[in-house]
């Protein structure tokens, strides 16, 4: 599903550069949730980044779902993205003026598709959002935000959820959520890789890296 | 979800951001329309404003000319009643003009051996003067009437007048046939004669033709014979006491000419003026002939220096609505542009702050893949609601004002071109001011974004 090999990029920063990946190479089947961990800074942002097809790296190779999304053009690789990657982040993204609804639906913009407003429907159903479908994102607590979150990622039914600390606000019974949402995305077939810095994920994984200056072990 | 929903949704949440956006293209729009429609205003006001005047000049000019000819006609009518006047004076008064010897003291004029040769009068009469009418040759003298003891002043006249227009004029007095006389009054009545009887002067028998009323002292005690009969009773044959003549003019210079041409055409003569009350009467009226006259001409010009004096108002009064206008066109000109301008870079401004405040929403909408043209494609599009609803806003606002102003002076042609061009310009407008902010959104990298967030 998911191969990266030799990645490697850096950042300037005022006096020195920053290697925030040092020859990253790494390997996800299908049906695989994998844990990278690491303390802040460690690269785990720029890791997530550089393999959904967002950060170009300065050298090393990609592979999703068979295609290396850096050898597309920018309008090519975000259609690419939209049907093949999902993201997940601890902050949550969603549009502020837009309805949990049409949060869910925000990948609709990028890949539009016939029944797209029955699976949102389905997905809201499932996250227990329903009595929250019209509800604005400053209205929700914040289990509910990641849970549209989440359910905005799995819109168009992704190869690769890719997840930023996505349990890091919430509270057990959301982590939960969150939780059996990946076992059962990983159980479809899809590849969940999670960035984390607790080593709380590292039971539910089927794998755990840990990524420190830049490098993985 | 589509892109249309998503502007809405965001124009709904935004409110106040899109007002002020929909305010700035609408000021410009406003000020654009109230400035055409303005000015279209104020050259239909100009355009009445300066008929309504032409015409109450034109109108004032009528009137006037209507008074002037009312003047004229009534000059006209007192120099034609000045000369019938004096016409009818002169006939009344007899002949106003006398020719007589140099030397004859013309207030008696019967002196004794003073005369002058008969074909003066032929003389005169065809000289074609114009000043002299009528002329008529007379020889008078003191006579003593043998046959009724008593002086009488024989007068011998031809009894026709020499005319120089026999087609024009008519004869003045009463010709004396030959064998014949007029008796004056004294005279036929000392005597008790009647028309009819005969009565014999110096042995030559005349038959009374006329009894004449009475007139005056001296001419009373006149008897009237044919020219030819006192010349052969005074023995002063082809003689002539002088002409009395009536001229056409009674004025000093007419009078001055006359003895001017008289003195050089008759020598040994003089022209003496009688009837002097009545040739002041006449002067005073031919003076108010010529009083109507010159009040006539003084209406004249001082109607016509008005009109003059009105054209020019009028000529200042379009001059200066002309550089009023130009003014006021030049005023746009800067004002409009300006209004433009500013709102141009307002609406920039504000949809580049837009743009700046939802970098994060931008960013997620990035990663999910919505491409780079979508998300200009929703800035732009923001921009060109801004300009459609802002320039039917600003239309209206402007057509407002302009109503305010007075009845709108265009067409409904004229105001749909307009609405039009509003909305046309608007939306270039718009376009060009949030083409920058809509390319900052599309160039938004969404790695950086969430980079930025995650610290």
């Amino acid at each position: 599903m998911l191969e990266a090999a030799g990645l490697k990029k850096t950042f300037s920063r005022p006096g020195k550069i920053v290697a925030a990946l040092d020859g990253v190479t790494l390997k996800l089947a299908g049906g695989e949730f994998v844990v990278v961990r690491g303390p802040s800074g460690s690269g785990k942002t720029t890791l997530l980044l550089t393999l959904g097809g967002l950060l170009a790296p300065d050298s090393g190779r990609i592979d999703i779902a068979g295609r290396n999304p850096y050898e597309l053009s920018n309008e090519a690789r975000a259609a690419f993205r939209a049907g093949t990657v999902g993201f997940v982040f601890q902050q949550f993204h969603l549009v502020p003026y837009l309805s949990v609804r049409d949060n869910v639906l925000c990948p609709a913009l990028a890949a539009p598709a016939d029944g797209l407003d029955k699976r949102a429907d389905e997905l809201i159903e499932r996250f227990n959002l329903a009595p929250r479908r019209t509800h604005l994102p400053a209205e929700l607590s914040t289990g509910e935000k990641q849970r549209v979150a989440l359910a905005r990622a799995l819109l168009n039914s992704p190869k690769l959820l890719l997840a930023d600390e996505p349990t890091g606000n919430l509270d057990e019974a959301n982590e939960r959520v969150v939780l059996e949402t990946f076992k059962s995305f990983t159980a479809a077939g899809g590849a969940v890789l999670m960035v984390t810095h607790s080593r709380h994920w590292e039971d539910h994984a089927d794998r755990a890296l840990y990524l420190e200056a830049g490098r993985l072990r | 979800m589509n892109l249309t929903r998503l502007l809405l949704r965001e124009v709904a949440h935004r409110k106040f951001n899109f007002a002020i956006g929909l305010l700035s293209v609408a000021v410009a729009v406003g000020c654009g329309v109230g400035a055409v429609l303005l000015l279209a205003l104020q050259d239909r006001q100009s355009e009445q404003i300066l008929a309504a005047r032409a015409a109450a000049n034109e109108k004032e000019w009528a009137d006037s000319q209507l008074v002037l000819a009312d003047m004229s006609a009534k000059s006209n009518k007192a120099w034609a009643t000045y000369k019938d006047e004096v016409r009818k004076e002169s006939l009344n008064l007899g002949f106003n003009l006398l020719i007589i010897p140099q030397a004859m003291d013309y207030s008696s004029p019967d002196s004794q051996g003073e005369t002058l040769p008969e074909n003066y009068a032929e003389k005169l009469a065809g000289s074609n003067m114009v000043q002299i009418n009528h002329v008529l040759p007379f020889l008078q003298q003191k006579f003593w009437w043998p046959e009724r003891k008593r002086w009488i002043t024989l007068v011998g006249t031809t009894g026709e007048v020499y005319i120089q227009d026999p087609k024009r004029q008519k004869p003045m007095l009463q010709k004396v046939t030959m064998g014949r006389a007029m008796l004056g009054f004294a005279i036929h009545q000392s005597l008790e004669l009647k028309s009819g009887q005969s009565i014999e002067i110096g042995g030559r028998k005349f038959d009374i033709e006329t009894c004449i009323d009475r007139k005056n002292f001296a001419d009373d005690e006149k008897i009237y014979v044919p020219l030819r009969a006192a010349q052969e009773l005074l023995n002063k044959p082809g003689r002539i006491t002088g002409l009395m003549a009536i001229d056409c003019d009674c004025d000093d210079k007419g009078l001055l000419a006359i003895r001017e041409n008289v003195a050089a055409m008759l020598p040994g003569t003089r022209v003496v003026e009688q009837y002097t009350q009545h040739i002041a009467r006449a002067k005073n009226r031919a003076m108010v002939a010529q009083n109507a006259v010159a009040a006539f001409e003084r209406e004249k010009k001082a109607r016509t220096d008005t009109r003059e004096r009105a054209q020019a108002s009028l000529d200042n009064d379009k001059q200066s609505r002309s550089d009023l206008r130009d003014k006021r066109l030049a005023l746009a000109a800067v004002l409009v542009p300006l209004v433009v301008a500013v709102s141009g870079v307002w609406l920039g401004l504000m949809l580049w702050d837009n743009v700046r405040r939802r970098r994060s929403e931008i960013g997620i909408l990035r990663a999910l893949g919505v491409g780079q043209g979508k998300i200009m494609a929703l800035f732009l599009g923001k921009a060109l609601l801004m300009g459609l609803l802002g320039s039917i806003i600003g239309y209206a606002a402007g057509l407002a004002v302009a109503a305010g102003s007075g009845p709108l002076a265009a067409s409904t042609g004229m105001l749909a071109a307009m609405l039009g061009a509003s909305v046309g310009a608007a939306l270039v407008l718009a376009l060009v001011a949030s083409f920058v902010p809509a390319q900052l959104a599309g160039a938004t990298d969404p790695a950086a974004v969430i980079q930025e967030e995650s610290l």
